[in-house]
């Protein structure tokens, strides 16, 4: 394993961790609707990288495999924690992952 | 607490968090060999795999990194994507952040490492009943479901030639099913009924395509978007649930 495989390999690891870390180092302002307008803001950029990438080529990579995860992670969240918009999320991001299928 | 016999609280929500998650170990241990078996087929090194699964130990993060890389994707993309597939856990620690007030710094960047889907399913109800310490109970769930993603992935690794690419591929669907399986125990209402079964449908449509079917996603798209506008149409406070209780 060469050092820039190590590299990538603790980038990812880290930003996985920030992005579980982050909000419970937050004051107590961080609410749940803030963290959701980060979802929100997310979504575009999600969408048009989405079509970057289906513009490469083989499309069945990355959201496909991804999206569901991240939609039942969602849904966890709905089912837990009773925010009343992040329904909406969840199909947007489940259209996503049949819309790749779709132009596949 | 759940059966808290002895010891401190946190010890004891420790000792409960393992517990309960015996069941969800094996289930884990079920779909991790998918992450190992890609990862033996990008070329990687049993070396390479440990440091890989150690480092980042999220299944979905490991399969969308290993798919980029395999296709020599830029490092840009691999990174984004993989943070984009990662961004609800920041939904998942906000709505757990007004329940650690008084954990340390130490106590909290622990409880991030422990922040899985499956483990934060397991512990929101306790959350709600507020009948166990949070911290302890994330650390033993987390642990002992780690250990399970950990010895899966090396085991499809380990397997991955002896083991048939159908059976690899289906390894890699159970964990949307996993989770829903999870969630239904707390299905309360309608919205959480149709969120459900939305995401059971983005694995059907999965299961679908790979199998070849292909006239399912619209299929599904169609239903889902008709029960979402039927369910808005008709139920509108059906996602205001902040106001049910």
């Amino acid at each position: 394993m060469n050092g820039s495989a190590w590299l990538l390999y603790l980038a990812v690891g880290l930003l996985t961790y920030f992005t579980r870390v982050a909000m419970l180092l937050a004051g107590r302002a961080a609410n749940i609707e803030g963290s959701l307008r980060t979802w929100l803001t997310l979504l575009p950029l999600s969408i048009l990288t989405l079509l970057a990438v289906l513009l490469l080529g083989d499309t069945m990579i990355a959201f496909p495999s991804g999206i569901p995860g991240v939609a039942v992670g969602l849904a966890v969240v709905v089912s837990a924690s009773r925010v009343r918009s992040l329904p909406i999320v969840v199909v947007v991001l489940a259209g996503i992952a049949v819309a790749a299928l779709w132009f596949r | 607490m759940p059966n808290a016999t002895s010891g401190s609280p946190r010890s004891s929500a420790l000792i409960a968090g393992v517990r309960e998650s015996g069941l969800l170990a094996l289930g884990v241990f079920a779909y991790a060999p998918a992450v190992g078996i890609l990862s033996r087929e990008a070329g990687l090194s049993a070396g390479a795999v440990v440091v890989m699964t150690v480092a980042i130990t999220s299944g979905t993060a490991q399969l969308v990194a290993l798919q980029l890389l395999a296709r020599h994707e830029p490092l840009w993309l691999v990174l984004w994507l993989t943070f984009v597939v990662n961004a609800r856990h920041f939904v998942m620690a906000a709505s757990l952040r007004p329940h650690l007030e008084k954990a340390g710094l130490g106590a909290r960047l622990l409880t991030g490492w422990a922040l899985s889907d499956e483990s934060y399913a397991l512990a929101f109800p306790h959350v709600q009943r507020q009948d166990v310490d949070l911290c302890g109970y994330l650390w033993g769930s987390a642990g002992l479901v780690y250990l399970a993603f950990y010895g899966g992935v090396l085991f499809g690794w380990w397997a991955a030639a002896g083991i048939p690419a159908w059976a690899a591929r289906m390894a890699g669907l159970l964990f949307p099913f996993l989770l829903v399986a999870l969630i239904a125990r707390q299905v309360g209402g309608r919205a959480d009924l149709w969120t459900v079964g939305v995401a059971g449908a983005s694995g059907a449509v999965l299961v679908a395509a790979r199998l070849g079917i292909e006239w399912l996603a619209p299929a599904v798209l169609v239903a889902n978007t008709v029960a979402t506008l039927g369910l808005l149409r008709w139920e509108p406070r059906a996602f205001s649930r902040e106001e049910e209780g």
